[in-house]
């Protein structure tokens, strides 16, 4: 009796070793890919930490469910833009508020870096959300096709299609940018 | 216009490394130690959870326990209630106006008995002739007291023990 409450106790409150040693291992090689996930759609580092954290907090959870590699980073990224979005939703104006003032704090060289990013940013905010997670997973990492269509569990060809527009509509978006770069 | 659009229009190339330049963020050093102390802390959450639990069943079973004594204490002074209405002690005689413990039970037994006898509802055995004996009429039960001899108490000056 003491020998099976002690096991089964030791079930509960121990997790599996072998387990938390793949989470540790998972951990190291997708939390850049997480962070950046979650700081495409934010572009706020803490908030970005913040999501990425609390995905990775879900994933232990289910870790037994998500013990494939290839499984769990395409639940993590899923799992992060849809936090993301959610708290973005619900901070866009408390973000917009920060992002004004950090705007009026910067000097003028790193105005014009901060704008370029942020004319950046809007263009990649006004694709349509799966053009979007394509583009972002496809500049994080050098995701290829494949690594993408894995990620979003869509047919590679549809990643191939999305990559199209997403490039034809941020090229149009952002011919000024051509035009600068070209200026001497 | 169209050549001069197609000038302005953004490379591929350039494109993508626009992109992966404004991707190129990392999480803090220490990131990742975070989580683990985040994922650890959450982790621990269950053993509380576990103590409190056992705490609850300990409690619940202390309960049933004092539940189940206070019944039996309880049934039990009823059933003593019971016994008393039929007095375990019984006058000897006269001389030894002492009282005698007898079994309830026993008691009962006898008292059932004579009642019995007395309304005739007991049947008399035949004897081994054949011939009915009389029936007895009933005896008051005489229970000699035991004469016991005086306690030997122990010398506590050192002699001993009688």
């Amino acid at each position: 009796m003491h020998e099976w409450t002690g096991r089964l106790a030791a079930d509960v409150v121990t997790p599996d070793e072998e387990l938390e040693r793949e989470f540790d291992a998972r951990l190291v090689e997708s939390s850049g890919l997480a962070f950046r996930v979650a700081f495409s759609v934010l572009r706020q580092r803490e908030d970005a930490e913040d999501v990425a954290q609390d995905a990775f907090t879900r994933a232990h959870r289910r870790l037994r469910q998500l013990r494939d590699p290839d499984r769990f980073r395409s639940w993590l990224v899923r799992m992060v833009w849809r936090m993301a979005l959610d708290r973005r939703r619900s901070a866009q104006r408390r973000a917009a508020r920060e992002a004004a003032h950090e705007r009026q704090r910067a000097s003028t060289a790193e105005r014009g870096t901060e704008e370029r990013s942020q004319i950046l940013w809007e263009a990649i905010d006004a694709l349509p959300e799966k053009l979007r997670s394509v583009i972002v997973l496809a500049s994080i990492e050098g995701h290829d096709v494949a690594a993408v269509a894995r990620l979003l569990g869509i047919p590679e060809g549809t990643v191939k299609s999305r990559l199209f527009l997403a490039r034809q509509q941020l090229k149009e978006r952002l011919q000024w940018m051509n035009a600068d770069t070209r200026t001497p | 216009m169209d050549e001069r659009r197609h000038e302005n229009t953004m490379s591929d190339e350039l494109l993508d490394r626009e992109l992966t330049a404004l991707l190129s963020v990392g999480p803090s050093p220490d990131f990742m130690a975070r989580v683990r102390m985040h994922v650890d802390s959450r982790i621990s959450q269950p053993t509380r959870w576990l103590g409190v639990a056992w705490i609850a069943i300990t409690a619940a079973t202390a309960i049933a326990v004092v539940a189940v004594v206070v019944g039996t204490r309880t049934w039990l002074s009823t059933v003593n209630d019971e016994t008393r209405a039929f007095p375990a002690t019984v006058q000897t005689s006269p001389d030894h106006p002492s009282d005698v413990i007898v079994s309830p039970s026993e008691l009962r037994a006898v008292q059932r008995l004579l009642i019995a006898a007395r309304g005739k509802s007991v049947a008399r055995r035949a004897g081994a002739s054949g011939v009915e004996t009389p029936l007895l009429p009933p005896m008051p039960i005489v229970i000699q007291s035991l004469d016991l001899p005086p306690l030997v108490t122990a010398d506590l000056d050192g002699e001993g023990v009688q």
